[in-house]
């Protein structure tokens, strides 16, 4: 191995990567714009909702108002959003008017139960309403809810009229206190966002330079170039390899440093006013290395696994086709680290992948327990081994090497060990 | 009746899709499969998180100089918790009481999920004035007790077990204020007057529909995205990268039968893959492997089945018509994907139309394809449709899908497209690149930008206003001149424009404020703005109490010099090939308005922006578009300060300070000096021999 | 597929009017890839454009087989034009590059079937045709093998018969054998002299010497864009008093090229 060899092969690789445009847009550009422009269309399209929905104004008829509860019919009225309209149509006809929206409820007062009769003026409310319109079920939502209220009034009315005292009424008052600090909270925002996205965003990041690693090569016809300068074929690998793994790093950093950057949004709307507390400081400082070290395991790994399926494309459709499985394999650990309530025992330390997730959610939290910490580390280094391993092996076939071979990796294999078991015999 | 050009195209199309294995394999098979896996495994976890919240135990202390009432509260909870009585001694239910001398400390820790404090009235005011507490408690419970439940949030138990307990304190007092007035001596139960019943006049199924019609679209538009464009990005890139569009281009088949061969090819592959999809959906749910959260019951009848498909039929044909130009539009398999995420990300917005409150067909979305028909379908399955705006939407959606089909047409006729060399800019580097790459630049700069406004915050607001629009602006301009070595009087337009322009602006800064009043006014009617975003909208810098003259310099003389350099400066500079002058002045307007994060504030900076632009293209040069902006901001600012709202008048100020802008224009447009090269100057292409370029 | 425009006899199957393209380009400006270029070609025979790399050779041709849009000037493939009437232009035209790939996941045979069909070859005697090209061009072997996993020199066989397979009266070869080996340029060739047996109107380009002065009727000697001198090889030998054709290229590359042909290229 020559280091100064690899140096000069890492930094060619690096520079023509950062000249290709697919490879800037999705290795950097996206993990970098993504939460901002996200965010942004997520709280746009909310508003946005939310100011068509406050302007929608419904229409309400009442039938057979008794006369004692005028009251209710005049604080209705005050609501902007009701327009109460005279109606005397027959049942058919109001349910008809409400299928097709001239109506958008119907409030029909009907004599009270028989058990609840003996209180004067008490009365029964049938709201009629389709659940199939936007105005129809506001005006249902406003109704209940303003019938609730003179219904609470009228309680406390009654109250005070047999005497029953305020305080007593009261009762007792309930009030929810966090002592979490708004940076704990952050973290646990983050932390719960964090490992899912990472593996993701690393795949992804990884995924471009890898096939271009390769694929690119041949396609451009610059392998055999490659291969018949001086340089030796194992020097050239290594180049590659980190550089797939470089940018699988810096893409994963990238994205969380804009994650960290863009929580403040998130939490806006959900802290009120107080948000400018969040500012900065998201991330604790002893975690940072932890969380560089962590994306840069699964970063080495991704690059081993990409490079192993791409090894065998001749084009870059075909690497893409190629690396897809490995990248949906990806995914599916990611599905199950999302709950945050996965404990980071020995046993998760021990499943790849997830446990790198789950390392980086501890970090993020502020604490990694050591024993599940180390047994990441080693399992990954594992892992990360036997991908490289893999890789060199599958590199020595000169079949291979210049791109001879049909198939992908899983063919490829499957004819090697048929061949071995076919010489055993 | 098909051109038999056509259908050998098409059928070409289709063998060498299914010749294909592997992308056979991970665009139809990998997902047939994969997708039930994901629902699955999400159910799983759901189901797994499910159980874990029933077989909790939340670990709660309780302290408090009135603990004993506390106490006596919690046994009920303890009791309706537990579904039955007795069990160990302090256990029972889902809370375990613990006795706890710290518990405030237990629940740092995490020896504790969280604990219930019972003040008394007195006990609490003492406390909350002692611990500057942020808790407040409503009026109507002065002079009652107080039941503090703390939490801490970040942790998953913590969080749950507070709402439970919360939620049963509230339920136990319910039933016990009924019972004081009961035993008060009020003759009815509470819960007897006034009682509400609700009749839902749709039945279950409609119900079932509006729901499925909410997301129908979009599922469909993304499965149909994901199938077609495996066949859009090999078919016309991927023929320019293998060299075979040449060899289809010299048949006697004509571009459009070429065109129309390959957009049906994408529409079969797109709806079979879409329906493929659904049907194995359709057969996990039949088996219940798959177990739908909330009912799913919507039985669709072969008729229903046959309007769904011909009200989708043009969004099929826009889908695929899309892709194509897309696909068009690159010169390599490679390119094509790179375009295909921003174009399946702004096919699938319009789908999300069903999901505006109170949206109906017969409105302005009846214009906005896929938005209008996504309507169409949600009220298709409620079985309200209104057939004429229906039909009104299906031509729409049609002839959308037809001019894009036309535009892939007239894509095979652009030489540069066909010949598909790469620009020598890439290794010129300088000016020539700075074209290419200047929109690249500004999308990370967006983000920075917005990372950085987040973010950045300085105890005083004048200094952030000055980084945030002074330097931030003025850094990114200066950036761009030292990597691209641009002439920066060339780049950012420093030349003199002719004296008379000068009228124009006196003319229009001013009137042009109104005239933005004016186009916020308008805008509501399209992007209605939440209330509660308008009454705290731009109030806090004109209540710092800043002087004067300094806030003119911060709001105005900044940023109107600042923001020019890099929008009307660099931007239209850089743009100023790519477009002809009327979509480059919508472009940058655009632009700038998008760099005023907020939504409701795009319209508005949009069509300052766009009148800016249009100045410096007509003058030439960026100063009156500095002073123009300076002027606007300066007056918006006094306005301010004076607590006047442009944009309150109505009629005629509206109509009359439209029309001054308009004359402001003319009058720069009399006087004017045509900003230097814009537009293509003609059709772009190379000769090539064998690669190489034609000598000069 | 005849027009009646093609009985005159004046009226060769191929000729052009003072044929031009002129490009745009970002940095240079305009640049005159082809030049007021006046060509023709008649049945039975080969007429080649001769030239060096970047000479306008492929733009002239792809003008022709109506890719490329004229900038001025007019261009006639069997009477239609090539700007009024491009599908008619293509369907009397057979056209053959190193650029006209063929579709990798198809079949040799299939390959024939769909040209055919594509250019407009009456249906009912599409099979026949590609079963008489399989078999003159002894490609039955692999007929039915995927393209992709042809050797060059195969796939180099079903691009010839894909270039004739609609039989047009006009075919254009440019540069066809650049990426040849010996073998199968000597049969490109042979082939070639066989069209022209047949009577078909051929254009050919080429900047190999030898193969222009074996194989060519008539030669155009093309540069920067403009044709400096056209003729029969013994036309140019007695013009320039040289024997070699390469001679004869150099004397008029750099010496005898008309001044205004260099003038409007400085323009540029």
């Amino acid at each position: 191995m020559d280091l100064h060899q690899i140096g000069t092969l890492y930094a060619h690789e690096v520079r023509s990567a950062l000249r290709e445009r697919s490879i800037v847009v999705f290795s950097i550009l996206i993990p970098l714009v993504m939460y901002p422009a996200l965010l942004w269309v997520a709280f746009s399209g909310i508003s946005f909702i939310q100011g068509q929905a406050e302007r929608i104004t419904t229409r309400v008829a009442l039938v057979d108002l008794p006369a004692a509860h005028s009251p209710l019919a005049d604080s209705l009225m005050e609501n902007s959003r009701l327009t109460l309209v005279e109606w005397d149509e027959s049942t058919e006809g109001s349910r008809a008017a409400l299928v097709d929206g001239r109506l958008d409820a119907l409030v029909e007062f009907l004599p009270p139960d028989p058990e609840a009769g003996s209180l004067p003026d008490n009365f029964r409310v049938r709201i009629s309403y389709s659940e199939v319109r936007d105005r129809s079920r506001t005006a249902r939502r406003l109704l209940t809810s303003s019938l609730d209220q003179y219904r609470e009034e009228w309680l406390d009315r009654e109250r005070a009229g047999m005497g029953v005292g305020a305080t007593e009424w009261a009762d007792y008052a309930v009030v929810r206190e966090d002592i979490a600090t708004s940076e704990e909270n952050t973290r646990f925002l983050l932390g719960t966002m964090v490992p899912f996205l990472t593996l993701i965003i690393v795949a992804l990041a990884a995924f471009y330079p890898a096939i271009d690693a390769t694929a690119g090569e041949r396609e451009r016809s610059t392998w055999e170039t490659l291969l018949s300068s001086a340089a030796r074929r194992g020097d050239v690998a290594t180049a590659k390899y980190l550089y797939v793994a470089t940018f699988g790093t810096v893409g994963g950093l990238l994205n969380l440093g804009a994650l960290a950057l863009a929580l403040h949004w998130i939490i806006r709307p959900l802290a009120g006013s107080d948000a400018d507390d969040f500012a900065g400081g998201a991330l604790p400082l002893e975690a940072i290395p932890l969380i560089v070290a962590g994306t840069a395991l699964l970063a080495l790994f991704v690059a081993a696994g990409m490079l192993a399926f791409s090894i065998f494309a001749r084009n870059f459709k075909e690497g893409q086709s190629m690396i897809s499985p490995f990248y949906m394999l990806i995914f599916l650990p990611a599905l199950f680290v999302q709950s945050p309530d996965v404990e980071f025992t020995p046993r998760i330390a021990m499943i790849p992948l997830v446990n790198v997730a789950v390392l980086l959610r501890e970090a993020i939290m502020g604490s990694v327990p050591l024993v599940p910490g180390l047994l990441t580390l080693l399992t990954m280094g594992v892992c990360v081994a036997v991908a490289i391993a893999l890789v060199q092996w599958v590199m020595r076939n000169e079949d291979v090497l210049l791109g001879a071979t049909d198939g992908g990796l899983l063919s490829y294999l499957r004819r090697r060990i048929r061949n071995g078991a076919s010489r055993a015999r | 009746m098909i051109p038999p050009a056509v259908r050998a195209v098409f059928g070409l199309e289709i063998r060498s899709l299914l010749r294909d294995v592997r992308t056979v394999l991970i665009s139809v098979v990998l997902p047939v499969v994969l997708i039930p896996a994901i629902l699955l495994a999400s159910n799983f976890m759901e189901e797994r998180q499910a159980e874990r919240e029933d077989t909790r135990v939340y670990r709660l202390a309780l302290t408090g100089p009135d603990s004993a009432f506390a106490r006596g509260l919690i046994e009920g909870v303890l009791r309706t918790e537990g579904g039955e009585e007795g069990g160990a001694a302090g256990e029972s239910g889902r809370f375990r009481l613990l006795d706890s001398a710290d518990p405030l400390g237990d629940l740092e820790a995490g020896d504790l999920d969280l604990y219930l404090e019972a003040f008394t009235p007195d006990a609490w005011r003492e406390t909350s004035a002692r611990e500057e507490s942020s808790v407040e408690v409503p009026g109507e419970f002065d002079g009652a007790r107080v039941l503090r439940i703390r939490v801490h949030s970040s942790r998953g138990a913590s969080r749950t077990g507070g709402e439970t307990l919360r939620s049963h304190l509230l339920e136990v007092r319910e039933s016990r204020r009924d019972s004081i007035m009961v035993q008060a001596g009020l003759p009815v139960a509470p819960e007897g007057i006034a009682r509400v019943e609700e009749e839902n006049v749709a039945s279950d199924e409609e119900v079932q529909g509006e729901r499925l019609g909410r997301f129908l679209t979009l599922i469909l538009v993304g499965l149909m995205l994901l199938g077609g464009s495996a066949v859009a990005t090999d078919t016309l890139a991927g023929e320019k990268e293998r060299g075979t569009l040449t060899t289809l281009l010299t048949s006697a088949a004509s571009r459009g039968e070429i065109v129309s061969g390959k957009l049906l090819a994408i529409m079969a592959v797109a709806l079979a893959i879409a329906l493929v999809q659904i049907l194995n959906l359709w057969v996990y749910l039949g088996l219940g492997i798959i177990d739908p959260s909330q009912g799913f019951s919507v039985t669709i009848s072969p008729g229903l089945a046959l309007g769904l498909f011909m009200v989708y039929l043009p969004m099929v044909a826009l889908t695929a018509a899309v892709l194509l130009l897309t696909s068009a539009h690159a010169r390599s398999y490679k390119e094509a994907q790179l375009y295909m995420t921003p174009v399946l990300l702004g096919m699938s917005i319009p789908t999300l139309a069903p999901l505006l409150p109170g949206i109906s067909l017969q409105s302005a979305v009846i214009v906005v394809p896929i938005a209008n028909l996504s309507v169409g379908v949600r009220d298709l399955l409620v079985g309200q449709a209104h057939l004429p705006s229906l039909g009104v939407a299906w031509m729409v959606t049609a002839i959308v899908a037809a001019w894009f089909t036309v535009r892939s047409v007239r894509a095979l006729h652009d030489e540069e497209l066909i010949t598909g060399d790469t620009s020598e800019a890439e290794f010129l580097g300088g000016p020539a690149l700075f074209r290419k790459r200047v929109l690249l630049w500004f999308v990370g700069f967006w983000a920075v930008k917005f990372l950085f406004d987040v973010n950045v915050r300085f105890e005083d607001i004048r200094v952030t206003i000055l980084v945030s629009v002074g330097l931030v602006f003025l850094l990114f301009p200066l950036i761009l001149i030292q990597r691209f070595r641009l002439d920066p009087a060339q780049a950012l337009a420093l030349r003199r424009p002719h004296p008379g322009v000068w009228l124009g602006v006196a003319i229009g800064a001013p009137a042009g404020v109104f005239a933005a009043g004016t186009v916020m006014h308008l805008m509501d009617f399209v992007i209605p703005v939440p209330t509660e975003l308008l009454e705290n909208f731009g109030q806090t810098l004109f209540q710092e109490g800043i002087p004067a003259w300094q806030l003119i310099l911060l709001v105005a003389v900044v940023p109107g010099i600042t923001e020019e350099l890099t929008f009307r400066g660099l931007l239209v500079h850089g743009l100023r090939r790519r477009f002809g002058p009327v979509a480059l002045t919508l472009a940058v307007g655009i632009i700038f308005g998008l760099f005023h994060v907020d939504l409701f504030r795009i319209p508005v900076t949009a069509f300052l922006g766009v009148v800016l632009t249009a100045v410096t293209l007509m003058s030439g040069s960026i100063f009156p578009a500095i002073v123009w902006h300076v002027i606007h901001n300066g007056i918006i600012a006094w306005m301010g300060t004076r607590g006047v709202e442009a944009g309150e008048e109505a009629g005629w100020w509206m109509l009359g300070s439209m029309l001054l802008v308009a004359l402001a224009l003319a009058v720069i447009w009399r006087f004017r000096t045509p900003y230097p090269g814009v537009g293509r100057p003609g059709r772009m292409g190379r000769g090539t021999d064998g690669g190489t370029r034609p000598p000069t | 597929m005849y027009s009646p425009d093609d009985e005159n006899p004046n009226r060769p199957p191929v000729h052009t009017e003072a044929l031009t393209k002129v490009f745009y380009d970002e940095d240079r400006g305009e640049v005159r890839a082809v030049d007021s270029v006046d060509i023709s070609c008649g049945r039975g025979e080969i007429f080649g454009l001769l030239g060096a790399n970047g000479a306008g050779k492929t733009t002239t041709l792809r003008m022709l087989s109506t890719i490329l849009r004229p900038t001025a000037g007019r261009a006639w493939v069997m009477g239609h034009e090539v700007r009024a009437a491009p599908e008619e232009v293509r369907r009397n035209l057979g056209f053959y590059s190193a650029s006209t790939a063929l579709y990798p996941k198809i079949t040799p045979r299939e390959t024939l079937r769909f040209f055919a069909r594509v250019n407009g070859f009456p249906r009912d005697r599409v099979e026949g045709r590609v079963e008489e090209l399989i078999r003159r061009f002894r490609i039955e072997e692999y007929a039915d093998t995927r393209v992709e996993r042809l050797s060059s020199g195969m796939k180099q066989k079903v691009s010839i018969a894909r270039t004739v397979v609609h039989d047009p009266p006009v075919l254009i070869f440019d540069e066809p054998t650049v990426a040849l080996d010996v073998l199968n340029a000597i049969e490109l060739r042979e082939f070639i002299s066989e069209l022209r047996d047949e009577g078909k109107a051929i254009l050919f380009s080429t900047h190999i010497m030898s193969e222009a002065e074996q194989l060519c009727d008539r030669i155009g000697i093309i540069h920067r864009g403009a044709i400096l001198a056209t003729g029969t090889l013994e036309e140019l030998r007695e013009k320039t008093g040289l024997h070699y054709l390469e001679e004869i290229f150099v004397r008029f590359a750099h010496v005898g090229a008309p001044e205004e042909a260099v003038r409007e290229n400085i323009r540029g």
